[in-house]
């Protein structure tokens, strides 16, 4: 930077809110062009640029080979009297020399499109509430007429509303919108609402509207592969690559339903759009991989997809391109027909308006640029003119290797209205009767929508025989055009191969093949079927995949059916009209999944009738505790005081018990017979019968309640809570002396906590003296302040009591970051802590103090150190952050902070977390009708609860009838005030190692198969190891792996697991571990030239590294084979 | 009551002469509320522009808040709460705008509920109308839902769906009965004639063309001037149309006004703007008319 523009930034106040944008990119498509990195054996050249084309967000190629491109320079907002302006562009390369050499406005008028589909004589477009139909009609490729499809699409955030539509190879269109988003949609089958995150599938032709899938928080990304499977990308999540199915539901902000499927890349950064390689102009190795756009950190990100069950296993590889320059916007990608990979690239250094003004002059909104990337030295593939051949010349396109022309000659038959096309497939298949070709059959007919369905059907899955086709994915794929058919009209939709219409047991027949089929895939597609078919008797039929082995979709889809359906099949259960008949582990997962609570007579029989195991058993008195209602409440506690039932089913039931009266105040009618249970010779029971007396303030409990508060540990705690609950002058008088026997032994928090109960302000003395003398910050003094805090009065009660006092300073520093995470009035509180604690305020920096720690930060910060700051335990960073795929889960994944967020905004987030919320963080307070207070992450709203996440990730489950208000507050969950004891050079290294997170460098986390989560051993028996994480470079450091005498030897000892796919050989490469000794599951191994090679059995298996006490290794151990892939769960 | 309505039921023109009629008088302020069916008329304004005809000389500003796929309980309007939350949100857009007269057009939605729907309907209608009462005293006319495409052939979902709407617009008409409200039949002067649609429950440009007479006469008025004679005037009430609707039902609404208008939050400030924009556009439609 000159000289000339400091002074000027020194002297312009707008330009302060981020300051690391002082440097403006250059515009030149040259200079750009430079900075592009590419993977090997490809070159890149400018498509299109302005003029040609700006700022373009969805493209797509039409049967012709012309590339749409829907654009917007009014993006993020409409100014008050600004016309809507924004284009609908054409963009052709009519001497097919790799650049567009024509470029026509289709149309110009538009508010913010971000969705383009040129198809059907014309083009959809997604225009802001509206889903639009344009077209030409005289010839000149200008938009004539424009109607509404449909309306009512939200529009609350601008870079969420409708868009990426995409045309499926079953002839529907699907088009997404994200978090924020609820729409509300007049169709022909009535009003169709989706609030929140999904995609849309929509049949052109009926008017027909569903919604395919849910959640994601911005499903950008969206394709198809050969089979008509769905994959997905997120532009503000990272998960990766996401199967998508139909019913499928990812995270959302907060979540659409309680349970949700993942992504297969956690810890990937933001991703837009989304392809996939086919045709021939990409060599083998390179067909079938996924590539998708890291808009923020200026890449282009490649992944390997492998089938794993009923859904598939991804893996990243290397980088298709990247680049340092600010404004390469990479937003959508597709293959063009000559082959190429195309890239929109939206070119912005501004990414985003919810934190930059809206009209901040550094946003672009006049350049824009399509790139292209080709195979050096690999012929283009040839344009395919469709309109021209014959009938049976377009169908024998059906077996092109590019997808693309599949699509279209599929397109193109629809458009020729075909009278006799049911001869016609059958003619094509007879000469191809490969599965390719079947399926590809099968799609022209479903989107030709010709009478064509007992040919579906009788080539599908061939009058019954669902194995004819020997070949899974086509045999899923057909259970996915059945289950259409049944969705647009029934079972009546079912026809046999001459027309008659199946009767309802023939078809009941079918379904139950597909449930049994061998291959996971097809076992998925027929619960997603049967949930279509939206019956008591498809839930029963849906129940029978669990004779089959079971994975995470299936397990999901079944759930799912058997939640949403509860109301229809349960009281016809109940009615005898279906009865699980030899499937009782379907009956069990079916009433767990329901959630209902007149279900809990149906658990507790089978819970009686001891089916299924202990631990499912165990599972359903979970749900029994958020269900059970005053009917059935005697019988739950007539089962935990029965002594012949096991103790941890017991304890269970107690539980379920306590459960039931935190959220809904039942209570036993005859409690009297919980007292006995206080003395029982199991410690779970005994332990829950204690909680529970407290709840139910049984006075019968009395005397043994204060035996146990006498004793020691959580039983005693747990009695002296339960005493105050009973409540009284007795109980004041009780806990008063008890605690003035107890002085500075361990338990005096746990008696001050039971006497806040009690009186909260006759106990405030006492725990203020308990504070004044406590010289550490304890897990006792944090749940003083708790108690504090969740108490409407609290704050102030503690503030008044702390006048005149004083507070070593890290009980008040810990005591102060806990209410600064709080909503609520909690200044006073505040205050009062800085006061006592005699600490520095939190103060924001002025914009001279952010100008110069912003340039510390840049000419001494030392991101090496930062990263060792970053990894302190007292700074509790990881705790709550992963970088990448490993550790805490509580806040945003740090993955790529610093190629997205400016310096300023690192520095005001880690001094001020309130001040900046990254979006789905923010903060709900809940305050209960008992006036109690809770703040947490919003994670899960519906009619019957509010699920709230707390700052130490623990997820607590509310009670609608037990809420009185609900607010979402600007506080972070980031306590304030972490980074108060770091001198200023550990604060600057730590924000320059922040900074650098997810640029090109050494602080980019590469996916490429490294164990990132380990667990070292700290005890000399080798129990209980702590976990441990890689530093960003994927290194272990010594100093992060205790030493401990394990076999007489004073050794570092730390393991990590990796899951084997399909058995066989495991190649795993050791790096700057010359004196590590290696055992895998317990058996001593070793490393040759820097790699160790095992033959392993399907599965998970422990890898130990054992280091010695001196060592100056700094190991990195990677997985090469394909065949395993680390598993970062945070516990061993 | 009841038993009158059935008695006089063949005699429509009898009926008429009875029951209150709505006349609007100079200046007025006219609120469509409703659903798709109003909405969709914001972007080509063939409805408004009709009425804006038929009271030639009044002066009456209209101001469309029609919201696709809502219900007298207002579930379109609500962002992130519940229905409750938009209910509250007309009534404070009410309360700002201070309509003189609200036409309502609701039931097309419900009416796919058949008669299952049908008592939840009258009951969150009522409790609509005393909140149009409460925020901003407007008269109310209460319109029937259109009517449908019935062609079995093109949109078998829809077929015997008109007699849901029919049913539903009698319960309409009973419910302005009992309230002494205007009720305008639309359903009735659009059964029977033929529509292009989109889709068999929402219109073309062409179709609302055809119906904007129809929804006049429904209100009792009548214009000789049709909107295709005034092609400038639907092109002034259009560009205001879109003004409005950026007013009313902004983009961004969460940085805007929701909750994450803390990160930045200055953008608010500009909708307000859009007020003299809309008040010139205003002007030009008043200035427009044909001599009375």
């Amino acid at each position: 930077m000159t000289r000339h523009s400091l002074i000027l930034l020194l002297l312009s106040p707008t330009l302060f809110a981020q300051r690391n944008l002082r440097e403006i990119p250059s515009t030149d498509p040259g200079v750009q062009q430079q900075s592009f990195k590419l993977a090997e054996g490809l070159e890149v050249n400018l498509f299109a640029s302005e003029p040609m084309v700006r700022k373009p967000i969805q493209m797509a190629w039409d049967a012709r080979g012309r590339l749409w491109v829907a654009s917007s320079a009014i993006y993020p907002h409409i100014k008050p009297g600004q016309t809507q302006s924004d284009q609908i562009l054409i963009l052709e390369d009519t001497d097919r020399d790799g650049k567009a050499d024509k470029s026509t406005v289709f149309y110009e008028g538009l508010l913010i499109p971000t969705g383009i589909w040129p198809q059907d004589g014309g083009v959809y477009v997604a225009n802001s509430t509206e889903l639009l139909f344009m077209q030409d009609t005289n010839g000149d490729d200008k938009c004539d007429t424009s109607k509404v499809l449909l309306s009512g699409f939200g529009t609350e955030d601008t870079h969420h509303i409708l868009h990426t539509i995409k045309g499926g190879p079953d002839g529907n269109l699907y088009f997404n919108q994200s978090v924020y988003i609820h729409s509300h949609i007049e169709t022909p089958f009535g009003v169709r609402r989706l609030m929140g995150t999904g995609i849309w599938q929509f049949q052109p032709r009926t008017g027909r509207l569903e919604v395919f899938s849910m959640g994601q928080v911005n499903p950008w990304g969206h394709i198809f592969d050969d089979w008509g499977q769905s994959f997905t990308t997120d532009g503000a999540f990272g998960e990766g690559i996401n199967y998508a199915f139909p019913g499928a539901t990812f995270r959302c902000l907060p979540n659409q339903l309680p349970r949700i499927l993942t992504g297969m890349n956690p810890g990937q950064p933001k991703q837009c759009g989304l392809t996939q390689i086919t045709g021939t102009h990409f060599s083998t190795e390179w067909q079938g991989q996924l590539i998708t756009c890291d808009f923020r950190g200026h890449r282009v990100n490649r992944f390997a997809l492998t089938e794993e069950g009923s859904g598939y296993r991804s893996k990243q590889l290397p980088d298709l391109m990247s680049s340092t320059h600010g404004s390469f916007r990479p937003v959508d990608v597709n293959i063009g027909p000559d082959g190429a990979i195309y890239l929109a690239d939206w070119f912005n250094p501004i990414i985003q308006h919810g934190e930059v003004d809206f009209r901040d002059p550094r946003r672009d909104q006049v350049h824009g640029r399509i790139w292209r990337l080709t195979m050096k030295g690999r012929p283009l593939a040839t344009p395919t003119d469709l309109t021209k051949p014959s009938d049976a010349d377009v169908l024998e396109k059906l077996k092109s290797p590019d997808q693309a022309v599949r699509y279209w000659a599929k397109q193109e038959i629809k458009s020729r209205k075909i009278k006799q096309l049911p001869a016609l497939l059958d003619a094509f298949l007879k000469k191809n009767p490969s599965p390719n070709a079947i399926i590809e059959a099968i799609w022209t007919a479903q989107t030709a929508d010709v009478a064509t369905l007992p040919w579906v059907l009788q080539h599908g899955w061939l009058d019954g025989k669902s194995d004819r086709i020997d070949h899974p994915q086509t045999r899923a794929a057909v259970v996915r055009v059945v289950r259409q058919m049944i969705v647009n009209g029934g079972l009546a939709n079912l026809t046999n191969a001459s027309g008659q219409a199946l009767s309802q047991k023939e078809c009941e027949s079918l379904f139950q093949q597909f449930c049994a089929d061998a291959h996971p895939r097809v076992r998925l597609e027929a619960v997603n079927l049967l949930r279509a078919w939206d019956t008591p008797r498809a839930i029963e039929i849906a129940a029978s995949v669990l004779k089959q082995p079971m994975d995470a979709n299936i397990d999901f889809a079944l759930w799912r059916g058997c939640y949403e359906l509860s109301t229809a099949w349960l009281p016809a259960f109940r009615r005898g009209e279906i009865s699980f008949a030899d499937n009782s582990q379907g009956l069990l997962f079916a009433l767990k999944a329901a959630n209902q609570a007149d279900a809990v007579g149906l658990l507790l029989d089978m819970i009686e009738k001891k089916s299924g195991t202990e631990a499912q058993r165990i599972e359903l008195f979970g749900i029994i505790g958020s269900t059970v209602d005053q009917l059935k409440i005697d019988y739950v506690l007539a089962f935990a005081t029965e002594p012949r039932n096991g103790p941890n089913e017991r304890s269970a039931a107690l539980k379920a018990l306590i459960t039931a009266y935190q959220q809904r105040q039942v209570k036993a009618r005859h409690a009297s017979s919980l007292a006995a249970l206080l003395g029982d010779k199991d410690k779970g029971v005994a332990l829950a019968a204690t909680e529970l007396a407290g709840w139910w303030k049984l006075e019968d409990a009395r005397t043994s309640l204060e035996t146990l508060a006498r004793g020691a540990g959580t039983l005693a705690s747990t009695a002296q809570l339960s005493i105050a609950r009973l409540g009284g002058p007795a109980a004041q008088t009780f806990l008063e002396q008890l605690l003035t026997t107890r002085e500075k032994s361990p338990g005096q928090a746990d008696i001050l906590l039971a006497l806040m109960q009690l009186d909260l302000a006759k106990a405030t003395p006492a725990v203020v003296t308990f504070l004044g003398a406590q010289t550490e910050a304890t897990p006792g003094t944090a749940a003083l302040i708790d108690a504090y805090l969740t108490r409407q009065q609290g704050p102030a009660v503690l503030a008044s009591a702390l006048e005149g006092k004083t507070l070593k300073t890290n009980v008040a520093s810990q005591a102060l970051q806990k209410t600064s995470a709080t909503g609520g009035d909690t200044k006073a509180l505040m205050d009062a802590l800085t006061k006592a604690g005699g600490l520095t305020p939190i103060t924001a920096l002025d914009a001279a103090q952010m100008t110069q720690l912003m340039n510390e930060v840049k000419t001494n910060g030392n991101p090496q150190r930062g990263e060792a700051v970053y990894r302190r335990l007292e700074l509790q960073c990881a705790t709550c952050h992963a970088i990448g795929p490993v550790g805490g889960i509580i806040g945003p994944n740090l993955v790529s902070i610093g190629s997205s967020a400016p310096v300023d905004y690192i520095i005001d987030s880690l001094l001020l977390p309130s001040k900046k919320i990254k979006e789905g963080y923010a903060t709900a307070m809940i305050q209960l009708k008992d006036g109690a207070n809770h703040t947490g992450y919003l994670t899960r709203e519906d009619e019957k609860e509010i699920l709230l996440t707390d700052a130490a990730g623990q997820v607590r489950t509310f009670s609608k009838n037990s809420v009185g208000k609900k607010e979402i507050i600007p506080v972070s969950l980031m306590p304030a005030g972490l980074t108060n004891g770091l001198r200023r050079d550990e604060l600057t290294d730590l924000v320059r190692f922040l900074s650098e997170l997810g640029k090109e460098g050494a602080y980019k986390v590469q996916e490429d198969g490294t164990l990132r989560q380990w667990f070292a051993h700290n005890q000399p028996d080798l129990t209980n190891p702590a976990p441990v994480t890689t530093w960003v470079d994927g290194s272990l450091s010594p100093k992060d792996l205790p030493v401990i005498a394990h076999q007489q030897i004073r050794q570092r000892l730390v393991d990590t697991k990796v899951e084997v796919i399909t058995a066989g050989e495991v190649v795993l490469q050791v790096t700057a571990a010359d004196d590590a000794r290696w055992e895998i599951d317990g058996k001593a191994t070793s490393a040759k030239d820097g790699a160790i090679k095992l033959k392993l059995e399907k599965g998970p298996h422990v890898l130990r590294m054992i280091l010695p006490e001196n060592t100056n290794a700094r190991p990195r151990v990677r997985l090469v084979s394909p065949n395993a892939k680390p598993l970062h769960a945070a516990t061993l | 009551m009841f038993s009158q309505l059935i008695l006089f039921a063949g005699f429509a023109t009898l009926i008429a002469a009875a029951e209150p009629v709505w006349t609007p008088s100079k200046n007025e302020t006219v609120v469509l509320l409703g659903d798709t069916f109003f909405e969709r008329d914001y972007r080509q304004g063939h409805l408004e522009t009709a009425l804006t005809l038929a009271t030639a000389g009044k002066n009456i500003r209209i101001r469309n808040l029609g919201w696709s796929g809502d219900t007298p309980r207002c579930e379109s309007r609500s962002y992130f709460g519940p229905p409750a939350e938009g209910f509250d949100r007309l009534r404070k857009q009410l309360a700002e705008i201070k309509p003189t007269t609200v036409i309502a057009c609701y039931g097309a939605v419900d009416a796919f509920e058949g008669e299952v729907g049908m008592q939840s309907f009258l009951k969150s209608y009522q409790t609509l109308l005393q909140m149009i009462q409460s925020s901003c005293g407007a008269k109310v006319v209460l319109m029937s839902p259109p009517a449908v495409v019935d062609d079995a052939k093109r949109y078998p979902s829809l077929a015997g769906h008109n007699a849901q709407r029919e049913r539903y617009g009698k319960a309409i008409r009973d419910l302005a009965a009992s309230q002494s409200l205007v009720y305008a039949d639309l359903f009735g002067r659009m059964k029977g004639q033929t529509f292009t649609s989109i889709n068999g429950v929402t219109f073309t440009d062409e179709d609302y063309a055809k119906i904007a007479p129809l929804f006049i006469q429904s209100l009792g008025l009548s214009s000789k001037a049709t909107p295709q004679q005034h092609p400038s005037l639907r092109d002034v009430i259009v560009a205001k149309n879109h003004l409005f609707f950026q007013r009313w039902r902004p983009q961004n609404e969460i940085y805007l006004f929701g909750s994450r208008k803390h990160e930045q939050g200055r953008n608010g400030a500009e909708i307000p703007q859009f007020d003299p924009l809309i008040a010139q556009k205003e002007q030009l439609i008043f200035g427009t008319f044909p001599n009375p």
